[in-house]
């Protein structure tokens, strides 16, 4: 058997039981996030990730000191399971900013990841504009398309939108509008950026995309759902953007797109 | 997104975790490329621990039903959640790929 990952967000797992190591790992991958385990001080890559998990089982260096070794472009969590829940108060005091449990919960992992951003120029900034609103601009790379649509889905999902509204239509159709920006609109020239504004309220969520290419005509792209049509390899996102949203508009240019999810 | 290949009862399987999107869908096609290559005909791809395919990642499954058909082999899906499969419904590619709910289905129904 051969296991091949590919991840865009790395994490150092402070670990020495395999078995902690081992499901921690699966579960970031999961999430699209690389595991990097590390069993004492020298197994700690030369600039270790912008995020470590440290289990609170470990033998060896307390939190503090692991935390002050990483420094603070590190931030770190805590792992607890059910006989080291009392250490997660201490670890928190001593310089964690989040704690997990152990048997990981996917959702709350992809959710806690969802949230941590590392602290790089060229990571999407994101910066609220308002109470229910959300703006952010990314360069145009498509490692930038997971962490994006995240942000996006988890304030509609806190302001309380759930179940397959979330998940499929706006987590869908976000990913589909932005990848479109990425690879046809900016043509995937780092120099040109991706903005992205969210606007939600009780009766509807209205994401604005826009790049910085030519755009492109919509009404050229012919519907994939043809018989002739089904077995083409491209041409389906537009389609899944119409499909899952109740409005989209694009600008007369096309270099922006406006989807509207009635809540 | 990350897989493992493994072989039964004479198919390959191939367990896809996580998200299958424009960022490694090329990870995945190179493998299933990889195998043909190799002489492996029919091909299950399993995507129990799945949780997204975005267009490009639906692309890359047309992309090699086609390639597999053409060298005399079979593809078949198993496993999609249920947001995986209002995808394969919207797109019509439901019509296009055999989909079984588990591997074991997937698996008897290789000719």
């Amino acid at each position: 058997m051969e296991s091949v990952a590919t991840g865009r967000k790395r994490v150092l797992v402070c670990s020495d039981r395999p078995r902690v190591c081992e499901e921690l790992s699966r579960q970031l991958e999961r999430c699209s996030a690389e595991a990097v385990v590390a069993e004492c001080r020298d197994d700690w890559p030369a600039k270790p990730p912008a995020l470590a998990i440290v289990d609170l089982a470990r033998q060896g260096p307390s939190v503090r000191e692991t935390c002050l070794e990483l420094g603070d472009d590190v931030e770190l969590w805590a792992l607890a399971d059910q006989a080291t829940a009392d250490r997660i108060v201490p670890a928190l005091a001593a310089g964690c900013t989040e704690y997990l449990f152990f048997p990981i919960n996917p959702d709350e992992l992809r959710l806690r990841l969802g949230k941590h951003r590392e602290a790089r120029d060229d990571e999407p900034s994101f910066g609220r504009v308002a109470e229910g609103g959300l703006e952010l601009t990314f360069p145009s790379d498509v490692g930038h398309l997971g962490p994006a649509v995240e942000e996006v889905v988890r304030v509609a999902e806190r302001l309380g939108v759930s179940g397959s509204r979330a998940t499929l239509n706006l987590r869908v159709a976000v990913g589909e509008a932005l990848a479109n920006a990425v690879l046809y609109g900016n043509r995937e020239d780092p120099g040109k950026k991706v903005r992205v504004t969210a606007e939600f309220s009780t009766e509807r969520i209205q994401v604005t995309v826009a790049d910085e290419g030519e755009g492109f005509d919509p009404d050229a792209i012919g519907d994939p759902t043809r018989p002739g049509n089904r077995d083409r390899t491209s041409g389906r996102g537009l389609f899944l953007l119409r499909s899952l949203m109740d409005e989209v508009r694009f600008n007369d240019v096309g270099n922006r797109v406006t989807l509207v999810l009635r809540t | 997104m990350a897989y493992t290949i493994d072989e039964e009862q004479g198919v390959t399987v191939i367990e896809v975790d996580g998200e299958l999107v424009v960022g490694n869908r090329q990870d995945l096609k190179d493998a299933v490329l990889d195998r043909l290559s190799a002489g492996d005909r029919d091909v299950l791809l399993d995507f129990s621990g799945a949780s997204y395919i975005d267009s490009s990642g639906l692309g890359v499954l047309v992309s090699l039903s086609k390639r597999i058909r053409e060298e005399g082999g079979e593809l078949r899906l198993s496993g999609l959640n249920e947001d995986l499969l209002t995808l394969f419904e919207l797109t019509r590619l439901d019509t296009l790929f055999q989909i079984a709910e588990d591997r074991h289905e997937a698996l008897s129904a290789f000719s």
